[in-house]
């Protein structure tokens, strides 16, 4: 037995849920459908009955004039309902307008739903009445879309001139095509009658807006995202050479764009506004333009009031004056009539919004008083200069600044297509043009070190030298080479005088270096230590020791007897033959303490000689070198330089970050105070950086088991990691919001992989884009050193690769491409502040980074129109991908251009570097074929009939 | 007369009145409220301080009517369906059928609630009278009690009380911070709620 469903239990029951709807008015529009599956079926009538009264009443004390036909249509199944609801007396006239509507004329209502007008649409609704006439909504029977209605006064229709006119400006406003402004499709007649016919906008107007809100205005957030669509709804107004002339809050219309898509496809914002009745306003309403009630001369700028000329200036001061109402929920000028609003208009300085209202965003607030300038001349000059006056949009607003529209399949294709036809020509040109290439076969980490412990065994005697290895360039024999001896990049077998070199170094303890551990890092001083170096086929060419601090107990003995036996034990290790040299003066100590220095050259004029020190008879110090005079130690001499010089490369640009965080500093606060900064995004990509810095070192570092030296190098990473980390952070907050304000549409795509978006069609757009770009970026500079007969080689900044290395590499990579592509957008952005055309501001950072980028060209010479040309077609097309498709394709492309320039692509498989292949294909294929899938938005690939 | 008396115990009182001069009806209903009330209070006390807890909705009800009545608001004998009516149509009911109950047979049983300390077959006579009876007054206050209780439902027993205390629908909405048709459709289930309670005659 079901229980009574109008007893009092079940209306008891019902109670919390009418409570619910009621409360949730407070804050939005509850929808009477959501409310009713909450009850079972056969109390849905009298539950229907109780939200309905309770909606009535709401709406009515807003100020709305609910219809019975609304409801009626929405309802179909409980018309008794809802007529019972409307017929109940004391609910019909219970109504208080709050703000000035014009009142319906007489003949209000007139149509009853189901009607049909001019043989194809069919009343809907009433909607309301404005000054120019009764509004309804119908449906057009013909291309079954919802039109709004608009019935102009009958005189209008008398008077054939009028309607001739009128038809004109219709057929002018069709063209008026933007997502701002609201549509007009027709000029139909009734009986008569000219009827509007336009796009139905579903959501009220501004008026309903203020007025549902508490105090009557909107947050200053909010009127920002108004403020910037009004603009450009104006904007595209004016350029078809409109003026809008009777701008008012009535006249723009709110479009809740999530009730008609579904949610999961969503993109554009959520609300978004449509300005009405432009231009018509003249030929339409001229007639009721002096009656206050129309609302029409409240928003008159001082020259239209005053009957002077009417610009497009005349349309900015209605704008600012909508503007300051939303923001402060008062009119700037308090005046009721036309004369009184002339006189304020003209005069009236109105108080500033801030004195009135919190948390005001200085731009939008001096905007809006430059919008209310007496004199039009001071005013903005367009729309799309208020709009770049607003303060900057929202990250959703960015987020939903371009459309997510996947790629066409065939576009998709083609680009994923060019990313393979790049990548095969890089890995061909890479043969050819990389210096990697040119290197001889580089053993890997363990088979050096097994070889360099078993040198110290020898050598020391101690057994176990447990230590840490490294790769190195000699750069001072690869510079040479690649500016004066060709012929140097294929060295003869064994000339000791690799490009490469492997180092292993012993500490009789785990050495706590600075940075990391080198051979001159930590230096070498404690008894025990000691350093080999080997070629890249593993043949000894230096040694270090450092010597016993106490002299032997007993003397040694000859000079001569221990210098053999130095000889004998090092050459064999070294696989040298001793009967080959011959000994000469030495010509320089090594830099460890040696109570004895000599040296051997080669016999007959060949380029090798050796080097010796020894202490207390053991040796301290041996090097095999090419035996010109010029040729420095790898571990002591050039390799100091060479550091020092790294470390001018990396200090420099750290010194100017430093100072340019100090500038940073107070704008990013002053962003976060004005409520513009994006602190989601911050921390996002501050903890991507975080995380891919420290994910790289942990896979890259060579680790200890030595706790105190893992410990050093943990807190150094740290500290690095903590030092950009802060500076990415205070950097987002102080520059990206000027970046959104300036290219919302570059960020769009960012920002919406930022915020989880991964899998929208235009961030699969950017990546596929930035993979085709990165693999085109790489390719000039390669192009121009093989033209000047040399070899491309990016920087001497990573160790050289070899064929071992990790793959957290990739991900240092990464991180490293999220500073470069910030770096970037920075550099567009003061240099476009600086001279306001993008174009040459585009140049300007291209020459800026090609003189950068030349000089960190190890092998190529700096001065000549090759490189700079390679330089400039380098950093130009970089700067053509941030400028055309924004921040993530730039990211994109900077990451796979490091990661091919790093890790190149080979197609010798004998190549010593060939092992990346697998990594490097992997990466960059995987990269693209998300770009590939993702770009295409879930559509086919192939039509339905394959 | 049995058939119209039980439905409208004040209406029927005050009625010769209210004719006459409403200003008038009101005063009576005014002084006989402050009587009530006032008994009601000084009862219920002494009653909780022995017993049990279901006196303190009863007390605090009584305690904030008290307040009104210093303050000096009545409820409103005009309002239609004024709760008071209900509350004292119900006391008036129960006296009856308890009445009847005992007269029919001495069962022993105890179902219908009795209303305890009346003697007379009416309790309400002496409210009527103008001269309320402490005993009467607590037989009013122990109903108003139990029919707060029953409500179990926070904002329902606000909405109630302040009804009964003599604000005005508006008033209410505007505490409650809702329309005012939400304030009648509440007031309706509580009469509703309460009506049910009416002891059936068969």
């Amino acid at each position: 037995m079901t229980p009574d469903p109008n007893g009092t239990g079940a209306r008891k029951a019902r109670e919390p849920h009418i409570d619910e709807f009621e409360a949730a008015w407070g804050n939005g529009r509850p929808k009477i459908e959501d409310f009713l599956p909450r009850v079972g079926e056969h109390e849905r009538a009298y539950f229907l009955e109780d939200l309905l009264v309770n909606e009535l009443e709401i709406r009515r004390a807003r100020g709305e004039l609910p219809a019975a036909e609304e409801y009626l249509a929405r309802f179909p199944d409980a018309s008794d309902t809802v007529r019972k609801v409307f017929a109940r007396p004391g609910t019909s006239n219970r109504t208080t307008t709050l703000l000035p509507v014009a009142t319906p004329t007489r003949s209000s209502n007139r149509f009853q739903p189901g009607t049909r007008i001019a043989e194809r649409f069919v009343i809907v609704d009433h909607v309301g009445a404005g000054g120019m006439g009764e509004v309804y909504r119908a449906n057009d029977s013909e291309l079954h879309e919802p039109v709004a209605l608009k019935f102009l006064p009958e005189s209008a229709g008398r008077d054939p001139a009028r309607v001739a006119a009128l038809r004109e400006e219709v057929a002018k406003a069709r063209k008026v095509s933007h997502e701002n402004v609201c549509r007009v499709y027709d000029l139909a007649v009734h009986d008569g009658m000219p009827i509007l016919v336009m796009e139905f906008v579903n959501d009220g107007s501004l008026v309903s807006e203020i007025a549902r809100r508490p105090n009557k205005r909107l947050e200053p957030t909010e009127v920002n995202v108004y403020a910037r669509q009004l603009c450009e709804g104006l904007a595209a107004v004016h350029r078809s050479g409109y003026l809008h002339r009777d701008l008012k809050p009535a006249n723009v219309l709110i479009s809740d764009n999530t009730r008609d898509r579904k949610r999961s496809t969503a993109s554009g914002p959520e609300r978004s506004v449509k300005l009405a009745d432009f231009g018509l306003a003249t030929s339409g309403a001229d007639l009721t333009a002096d009656q206050i009630g129309a609302g029409t001369v409240l928003y008159m700028a001082p020259e239209q009031l005053g009957g002077r000329e009417v610009t497009e200036q005349s349309d900015l001061f209605a704008l600012g004056l909508v503007l300051y109402e939303l923001l402060t929920g008062q009119r700037p000028f308090p005046g009721m009539t036309r004369e009184e609003l002339a006189r304020q208009h003209a005069q009236l300085i109105p108080a500033r919004p801030s004195t009135l209202v919190a948390k005001v965003d200085p731009a939008l607030e001096q905007v809006i008083l430059r919008c209310l300038e007496h004199d039009p001349k001071n005013r903005p000059g367009s729309a799309l200069e208020v709009e770049a006056a607003l303060p900057p949009p929202t990250p959703k607003e960015v987020e939903d600044k371009q459309p997510s529209k996947p790629l066409r399949p065939r576009v998709a294709v083609a680009l994923f297509g060019a990313v393979l036809l790049g990548l095969s020509l890089l890995a061909a040109v890479a043969d050819r043009t990389m210096a990697y290439r040119q290197l001889p076969e580089v053993q890997t980490r363990e088979v050096l070190s097994h070889r360099a412990r078993e040198i110290l065994a020898t050598l020391t005697g101690s057994r176990e030298s447990p230590g840490q290895s490294g790769y190195e360039w000699d750069v001072d024999l690869l510079k040479e080479v690649a500016t004066k001896r060709p012929d140097g990049w294929h060295p003869t077998p064994d000339a000791r005088a690799p490009l490469v070199y492997f180092w292993y170094r012993s500490d009789p303890f785990a050495p706590t270096p600075m940075n990391r551990i080198t051979p001159a890092d930590p230096p070498m001083t404690a008894k025990g230590t000691a350093c080999v170096v080997l070629d890249p086929e593993g043949n000894l060419i230096e040694y270090y020791a450092v010597p016993a601090r106490e002299p032997p107990a007993a003397p040694a003995g000859e000079r001569d007897a221990q210098r053999e036996r130095c000889e004998h034990k090092l050459f064999e290790v070294a696989r040298l033959n001793r009967a080959e040299f011959t000994r000469v003066p030495a010509r320089k100590r090594p830099t460890t303490f040696a109570d004895d220095v000599w040296a051997l050259d080669e016999k007959g004029g060949a380029a090798r000689r050796v080097e010796f020190a020894s202490c207390d008879g053991s040796t301290v110090y041996f090097c095999v070198s090419s035996g010109r005079p010029e040729s420095k130690d790898r571990v002591e001499g050039e390799n100091i330089v060479w550091a020092r010089d790294r470390k001018l490369v990396s200090d420099v640009p750290v010194l100017i970050v430093l100072f340019s965080a100090l500038v940073a500093l107070p704008l990013a606060y002053k962003n976060w105070n004005l409520g513009r900064a994006d602190m989601t995004g911050a921390v996002r990509v501050v903890a991507l950086y975080v995380g891919t810095a420290l994910a790289s070192w942990a896979l890259i570092t060579q680790h200890t088991m030595a706790l105190h030296t893992e410990r050093v190098l943990l807190m150094h990473t740290l500290g690095v990691v903590a030092f950009w980390g802060g500076l990415i952070l205070v950097f987002y907050l102080a520059v990206e919001p000027y970046l959104r304000r300036t290219w919302p549409e570059r960020l769009s795509s960012w920002n919406r992989a930022l915020r989880g978006k991964l899998l929208d069609p235009l961030v699969g757009r950017d990546v596929l884009v930035g993979v085709l770009a990165g693999a085109c970026v790489v390719l000039p500079l390669r192009l121009s050193a093989a033209l000047q007969d040399t070899f491309y080689l990016p920087t001497l900044a990573y160790e050289p690769f070899t064929p071992n290395v990790p793959s957290g590499l990739l991900i240092g990579l990464a991180a490293f491409a999220i500073l470069r592509a910030a770096g970037m957008f920075v550099l567009l952005l003061l240099f476009g502040l600086l001279v306001r055309r993008e174009w040459i501001a585009g140049a300007l950072v291209t020459a800026v980074l090609a003189y950068g980028a030349r000089l960190n060209l190890p092998t190529m010479p700096t001065d000549t129109t090759l490189t700079w040309l390679g330089a400039i077609a380098f950093m130009g097309s970089m700067v053509c991908v941030a400028i055309r498709f924004g921040w993530l394709a730039l990211l994109t492309c900077s990451f796979v251009g490091s990661v091919l320039n790093v890790m190149p692509l080979t197609f010798a498989p004998h190549a010593w570097y060939a092992t990346n292949n697998a990594a490097t294909f992997a990466a960059l294929l995987g990269l693209a074929l998300f770009g590939f899938f993702v770009s295409l938005g879930g559509q086919r690939l192939l039509p339905d009939e394959w | 007369m049995p058939a119209r008396a039980p439905d409208a115990p004040l209406t029927e009182w005050l009625a010769p009145l209210k004719e006459g001069d409403p200003e008038a009806a009101q005063k009576v209903w005014e002084q006989t409220f402050q009587k009530l009330v006032a008994l009601a209070r000084s009862r219920l006390r002494v009653a909780s301080r022995a017993a049990a807890d279901e006196e303190d909705v009863a007390l605090s009800a009584f305690n904030s009517f008290f307040n009104g009545v210093k303050q000096g608001r009545f409820p409103r004998l005009e309002d239609r369906g004024d709760l008071w009516q209900v509350l004292l149509m119900l006391v008036q009911r129960k006296a009856v059928n308890a009445n009847r109950y005992d007269a029919r047979a001495k069962r022993g049983g105890g179902k219908v609630v009795n209303v305890s300390g009346t003697e007379g077959p009416d309790p309400l006579a002496s409210i009527r009278a103008g001269a309320p009876t402490p005993e009467a007054a607590a037989c009013v206050a122990e109903e108003c009690g139990r029919l707060l209780e029953l409500l179990d439902d926070p904002t329902l027993r606000d909405i109630a009380l302040w009804k009964m205390e003599g604000y005005t629908n508006k008033e209410i909405a505007q505490r409650i911070g809702f329309v005012e048709g939400t304030v009648e459709r509440k007031l309706k289930l509580i009469r509703d709620i309460w009506k049910g309670q009416v002891p059936s005659d068969s």
